[in-house]
């Protein structure tokens, strides 16, 4: 007896304390998430450059709309080549700073930033209206500004998170004053500002909150469908009008861009990976939660209508901002799972804890992820001046993709979207002969194409016709914040483009830097254009081949030195391997452990990889090229080689001997710059020594 | 017999307290490092890549010191403190609700490292 009461007396105690416990460990973490949020906004906000391709068309948008100009012209075939992918609302908040202030991301990235806050309070007020629960409404707050996909997103000058706030306003106002008139005009308004900020959410939030006023009075549900769909479609009409057109032909026409499936596998695998507690979270309230937690007829229809907004990320050029509103769903889902777990102690204590290592989890996501990548972007701070330096003395329109905002920032109109252009091309929408006319008679003082590390999105930003055009008529003087200037060629062809060897040099190229090449330590980097796997790579002279059987992406040639009659040389092509899964692009001819076996100049060895050195990191296309003395009796220095690659010392003496300077072999430009990597362009010496 | 149950049940309780409370004491000093190693790794991964000379390492730096003091002083009012609190309220429910925040910001700040 004494013991049963002693245990109902303990577990009177351990129930709500481990409640309690759970309670504190979820909201320290999600403090240092809310931290983590503002910080980055911070950051973000006050980065004088752009910081996202979508940045700047808005940014241009606002100052045509300032100047009296209609954004959504109906057709392309002058410039500016420039699309009006959404519809005006968000442009419209811009203009009176752009007409106060000039051109900046600033006061976009402020009202994105606010939205986002406005956001998470919307969703804490959704909870709280039918829970009453404060902790479960602050946790759906701070859960939302957790996730990485919002920290990322919310402090850019897009129209997202604009369209966001509205869309949970609306939720929030309806959740409140279902069955009011004043309610049901708010709500409306509030719905296709939204709709009117971003197409895309025309979808969950009117359908959840049909489904809900359904749930409550039928006739309140039909007349906010009819004044819903009544608005928007009066809105489009007028605006079409207005544009001749142009308004269906930029907000529908030119954003039904391919759909890629790979895509959205990718997307899904990283949420999972990201998420998982939310979206078991969110898959067992689909089936748990119509019998037991009240706001079921509000919260399942928003989670299903933004879990099918999410699936358009499969389209190309999308990004994680398809993501928000299922992040939104998610997040009230789990405060409406916290809040129905208010009188079972056990229950909510478990789900608290998992909500922790939920949050855990997001922080490390958002410091490997949006706050790396923030911190990337600032980094090049003086290269990004540079590279707004050459645009303001660029005489002529210039052509940009990532940081077209460049041109913004000094006032200058967009001449091009690529991006949206090429789609348009490749969908047979858009003829881009006299962009390609202008282009080959180099009309353009300066080109600049970003070329991220991690993948070749250039190859969706700019059809391969223009490419072409470029890389014959344009040739690469600068990298600066992974950036590639080109500018005009001098003489037709005087650059490699169009060479297999360079004037006068021994050897012939081993393969295309149509994006220049990096010197390191006299090893060249070359960068070709193209996806993997695709570049050739060839032998630069008659050599006898050998390939370890620990190279994967790796092969070295011997020859007789022709710079130093009776010795032996090696040529060394590294990297050509995929970085992840050691997939090799050297062709079959020459298999691991070859050893000896003759090759012609101009044979193929392989394609251009991604390998990144032996950690097998991975980093742009490339080829890894390096001359190397043999030793006393002709073989590969191997130690040496490895020692190279790995970027550990050589023995004292051996630096500048080893490995040879390749420019007198191959007759191409050299840095003086010694021990630091350089940036080089392609391009050949004008008298090889 | 029920008296000597209560009183058996009272020393364990006791026994417990103290044990509790030495192994908070214990678990905080160690907790002391865990949180800067956290917040440098936080403080990192915002600022810390311009090398060893860099502001970045100064601002390090103030960090650990303005979080070792910090922490060093709180610290000690947990001890001093919660040893007064749970003398005085030894046995009631409060003082083991004491004992399970405390536990409960410990446990965080460890697994909390984890991710971080």
């Amino acid at each position: 007896m004494i013991m049963n009461r002693q245990m109902k007396k303990w577990g009177a105690i351990v129930g709500p304390s481990l409640e309690d416990g759970a309670k504190i460990m979820l909201l320290m973490f999600l403090s240092l998430a809310v931290v983590i949020f503002l910080a980055h906004a911070l950051m973000a906000i006050f980065h004088h450059y752009p910081l996202d391709y979508g940045e700047a068309p808005l940014v241009d948008q606002a100052m045509r709309l300032a100047a009296g100009q209609n954004i959504y012209r109906p057709d392309l075939s002058s410039p500016p080549y420039t699309i009006s992918n959404y519809p005006p609302l968000y442009v419209l908040s811009l203009v009176p700073f752009v007409g106060l202030f000039g051109p900046s991301f600033l006061a976009g990235r402020v009202i994105s930033a606010l939205c986002g806050l406005a956001s998470a309070a919307f969703l804490a007020l959704i909870v709280r209206t039918y829970s009453q629960d404060r902790m479960a409404a602050a946790v759906t707050a701070t859960l939302f500004l957790a996730i990485p996909y919002v920290v990322g997103w919310s402090p850019l000058a897009r129209v997202d998170m604009l369209a966001l706030a509205f869309s949970t306003a609306g939720l929030y106002v309806l959740a409140r004053w279902p069955t009011t008139r004043r309610g049901l005009l708010i709500a409306v308004s509030l719905l296709v500002a939204a709709i009117y900020t971003r197409q895309s959410y025309g979808l969950a939030a009117p359908l959840a909150v049909f489904v809900w006023l359904w749930t409550h009075d039928r006739q309140q549900a039909l007349r906010l469908a009819a004044i819903v769909g009544g608005t928007g479609l009066g809105l489009f009409l007028i605006l079409n009008a207005l544009t001749r057109g142009g308004f269906f032909f930029n907000v529908v026409t030119a954003n039904v861009n391919e759909f890629d499936i790979e895509r959205l596998e990718r997307h899904w695998r990283d949420l999972r990976k990201a998420i998982p507690i939310l979206l078991i979270f969110g898959g067992a309230f689909l089936f748990l939660a119509p019998r037991r937690v009240k706001s079921w007829s509000l919260l399942i229809p928003y989670l299903i209508g933004a879990t099918l907004s999410a699936l358009t990320i499969g389209k190309i050029g999308s990004n994680v901002n398809y993501l928000l509103e299922l992040c939104a769903a998610l997040s009230l889902v789990a405060g409406a799972l916290v809040a129905w777990s208010r009188q079972r102690h056990w229950l909510r204590a478990v789900l608290l804890i998992l909500l922790a290592l939920q949050v855990g989890q997001l922080m490390q996501a958002t410091l490997k992820g949006p706050v790396e990548g923030l911190k990337w972007r600032l980094k090049p701070a003086g290269a990004l001046k540079d590279l707004d330096r050459l645009v303001e003395t660029a005489d002529g329109p210039v052509l940009a993709d990532e940081f077209a905002g460049m041109l913004t920032l000094q006032n200058r109109p967009l001449y091009i979207q690529p991006f949206e252009v090429t789609q348009l091309a490749n969908a047979g929408l858009w003829d881009q002969d006299d962009l390609l006319t202008s282009i080959r008679n180099r009309e353009f003082p300066l080109i600049l194409i970003h070329h991220f590390m991690d993948w070749p999105v250039y190859k969706e930003r700019w059809t391969p016709e223009m490419l072409s055009a470029i890389k014959h008529n344009y040739e690469p003087i600068r990298f600066l914040a992974e950036t590639v200037v080109f500018q005009p060629r001098g003489v037709e062809g005087s650059g490699p483009t169009d060479l297999e060897a360079c004037p006068g040099a021994p050897w012939r190229l081993p393969t295309r830097g149509d994006f220049g090449m990096w010197w390191i330590s006299k090893r060249l980097i070359f960068m070709g254009e193209g996806y993997e796997n695709t570049v050739p790579v060839y032998a630069v002279a008659d050599g006898l081949l050998k390939r370890r059987s620990d190279w994967d992406g790796n092969v070295a040639i011997q020859h007789d030195d022709p710079l130093r009659p009776g010795e032996k040389v090696w040529s060394f092509y590294g990297d050509m391997a995929n970085g992840q899964d050691d997939e090799s692009h050297v062709v079959p001819d020459f298999p691991p452990g070859s050893e000896g076996v003759p090759v012609r100049r101009g044979q193929l060895l392989g394609y251009q990889g991604r390998r990144l050195g032996v950690d097998g990191g991975r980093i742009w296309l490339h080829l890894h090229f390096a001359v190397v003395p043999a030793l006393e009796n002709g073989s590969f220095p191997d130690e040496m080689m490895e020692r190279v690659i790995k970027g550990e010392p050589l023995p004292k003496g051996m630096a500048l001997e080893f490995p040879l300077d390749p420019s007198p072999y191959l007759g191409t430009v050299r840095s003086q710059v010694m021990g630091i990597p350089t940036w080089l362009p392609w391009r050949c010496q004008e008298n090889v020594p | 017999m029920e008296e000597n149950g209560l009183r058996s049940s009272r020393i364990w309780s006791g026994v417990l307290a103290f044990v509790l409370w030495a192994g908070t004491a214990a678990l905080g000093f160690v907790a002391i490092s865990t949180v800067l190693d956290t917040a440098l790794r936080v403080y990192a991964a915002f600022w810390g890549d311009y090398g060893f000379y860099g502001s970045d390492y100064r601002g390090a730096l103030a960090l650990r010191n303005f979080i070792v003091f910090s922490l060093a002083g709180l610290w000690l009012a947990m001890v001093v403190g919660g040893g007064e609190y749970h003398y005085k309220k030894f046995g009631q429910p409060k003082s083991w609700r004491l004992f399970a925040r405390t536990i409960a910001v410990e446990v965080s700040i460890f697994v909390l490292a984890l991710f971080i």
